[in-house]
């Protein structure tokens, strides 16, 4: 079953479609939400509620990219899982180290007067991201979305890991730059 | 801001970036997750590194062997030595440049009757007009016209018109199709001792080789000329099948990972796949190079400027002719003596006043002179 004709499954309410993008994307969802969280169950977990979301979102949802879709679903999922793991103290893996080198560049406060929205700040990275080179670009989704091990992306991309670790320090500083210049307060 | 906001905001991106930086998640099945998520093209391209610096070092032994041993040996080799007047003729097939033996790299030897098919071979030249006559170059060779053959060149010419010889070279390799590959000109400095030289490597198509070689007599005078000619058959059709057993082993692979249904399996296959698609490119590059060196002849032409061409090269003179030759050279070596001459004294010639005056002061006051002048003085 083709991503369009599983969408069509979700529009008409057909179960066999939560199987078939189970069967096709379940282990994608596990991929990305293994990268933040540490315990299988966990993910597994994650999975099950992320199609279970997707069942509850589509429609009136229309993705365009079913596969990006249901990894973005995964990921917030897998995100909050960490961040109660984490606030009890059973550790977030890369998901704790992505967030210690994200927090070079925020000050950290709340400010909710100024707060933005978390579509606008996603729209001016979308920016940002588009402006970079393919490299630099996959090094940084990679590791700040699918939040893979430097390591990982290191032999992913054939680079070297002090290579990695330079251009993400490069990156999260023209980061801060960018949302700076499009008046976003970090 | 906070930090976890940031990384939310980072999960909400545009899905084409998210698509662009995946990997083959959706194929690669199990709980071993992004550890076990490089594409095939991916893992080959973080291997080329290391192995791109090893497949450069192979090639380049490879050519050196093929063409340093490849020879089985020469064919009759004839050179003429211009000092002695002597010219010497072998007839018979030479084995000194190929350090493997009279059997060469592939075991084809010549027992002086059996037609011998040479693998490697070499003539020499010096100052004999090429193509000329029945001694056509390479004649043994016409056989081999579908073999894989390396044809190369080095020649020596001289001139007395340098820039319209390098002009003549250039235009005769726009006539037979070549191009220069390289080209080095030396201005000298006007001097009788250092004058104008190039040099030029030339590709010329495999079928205007010969053609080229013998253009060459009608614009610029050949001190010598030295040809190679290496069969690279075996290496060649050595590859092809290689490369045939290879991709045929690619396509099995390709099956097999189609019908693969645990990720071990899948994971040895794409292994596997990733070390033939490597060996594939590495040979295909050996092909295409040695496709490169068939169809393209190289000629290595050195050029030098002279006051006038040495004549007694490439002939055979007698007594009276020698004579004749060794006196109008002397002549031409005193005219040129002079000519040195005069360009050290205009280049030196402030030295050499300052030098003079130096000379006369001291011999003029030198206090031996005033004494004995004093003396004579006295006496007188």
């Amino acid at each position: 079953m083709d991503d369009l004709q599983i969408i069509e499954g979700f529009f008409n309410r057909q179960e066999d479609a939560i199987s078939a993008a189970l069967d096709k994307y379940g282990r994608y969802c596990g991929a990305v939400a293994g990268n933040i969280l540490s315990n299988y169950s966990d993910v597994e977990e994650c999975v099950n509620d992320c199609m279970l979301k997707a069942w509850n979102s589509i429609p009136p949802a229309r993705p365009a990219s079913l596969k990006a879709y249901l990894g973005k679903i995964a990921r917030n999922l897998a995100l909050d899982k960490a961040a109660a793991s984490s606030a009890q103290k059973r550790g977030g893996g890369e998901y704790t180290l992505a967030l210690d080198e994200l927090s070079e560049i925020v000050s950290g406060g709340t400010e909710p007067e100024k707060a933005m929205e978390s579509s606008e700040i996603s729209r001016a990275i979308d920016r940002f991201l588009g402006d970079l080179d393919g490299t630099k670009r996959k090094v940084f989704v990679r590791r700040y979305w699918y939040l893979d091990p430097v390591s990982e992306i290191a032999a992913r991309l054939g680079l070297k890991e002090s290579n990695v670790k330079t251009m993400l320090f490069r990156l999260r500083k023209e980061l801060a730059q960018h949302l700076e210049k499009e008046g976003i307060k970090i | 801001m906070t930090n976890e906001k940031l990384l939310r905001a980072v999960g909400d991106i545009d899905d084409r970036f998210v698509e662009e930086a995946d990997g083959n998640y959706s194929s690669v099945p199990g709980a071993a997750y992004a550890a076990n998520t490089k594409t095939s093209t991916e893992r080959l391209r973080s291997r080329r590194r290391p192995l791109k610096i090893a497949a450069a070092a192979c090639a380049a032994v490879l050519i050196f062997t093929v063409g340093f041993f490849g020879g089985a040996g020469t064919l009759g080799n004839r050179s003429y030595d211009s000092k002695n007047g002597s010219e010497v003729n072998t007839g018979v097939p030479s084995n000194s440049t190929s350090d493997l033996g009279p059997e060469g790299l592939d075991g084809r030897s010549y027992d002086g009757e059996s037609e011998w098919v040479p693998s490697s071979a070499e003539k020499s030249y010096n100052g004999a007009p090429v193509g000329e006559g029945s001694d056509t170059i390479f004649t043994e060779t016409s056989g081999l016209r579908n073999s894989k053959l390396i044809y190369s060149a080095t020649m020596s010419l001289q001139s007395t018109e340098f820039e319209k010889t390098c002009g003549f070279i250039k235009e005769l390799a726009g006539k037979y199709f070549a191009y220069i590959e390289s080209e080095t000109v030396d201005n000298g400095n006007g001097s009788a001792t250092y004058r104008r030289s190039a040099s030029y490597t030339v590709r010329v198509p495999a079928e205007n080789y010969e053609k080229f070689l013998a253009g060459m007599n009608d614009g610029c005078y050949v001190v010598s000329l030295n040809q190679k000619m290496t069969d690279v058959s075996e290496q060649y059709f050595d590859i092809e099948q290689k490369l045939e057993t290879l991709r045929n082993k690619h396509d099995r692979l390709e099956e097999l990972l189609k019908s693969a249904d645990n990720m071990t399996d899948i994971l040895k296959i794409e292994d596997a796949l990733s070390e033939n698609e490597y060996e594939i490119n590495q040979y295909q590059g050996s092909l295409n190079k040695y496709n490169s060196l068939v169809s393209y002849s190289t000629v290595k032409i050195s050029l030098k400027e002279v006051s006038r061409p040495d004549t007694t090269i490439g002939e055979k003179p007698g007594f009276f002719q020698k004579l004749g030759n060794n006196f109008s050279e002397g002549l031409a070596n005193v005219g040129s003596a002079l000519e040195n001459l005069a360009l050290w004294i205009s280049y030196n010639i402030v030295t050499l006043i300052i030098l003079a005056a130096i000379i006369i002061a001291v011999v003029k006051i030198h206090p031996v002179r005033r004494i004995k002048a004093a003396k004579e003085k006295k006496n007188g």
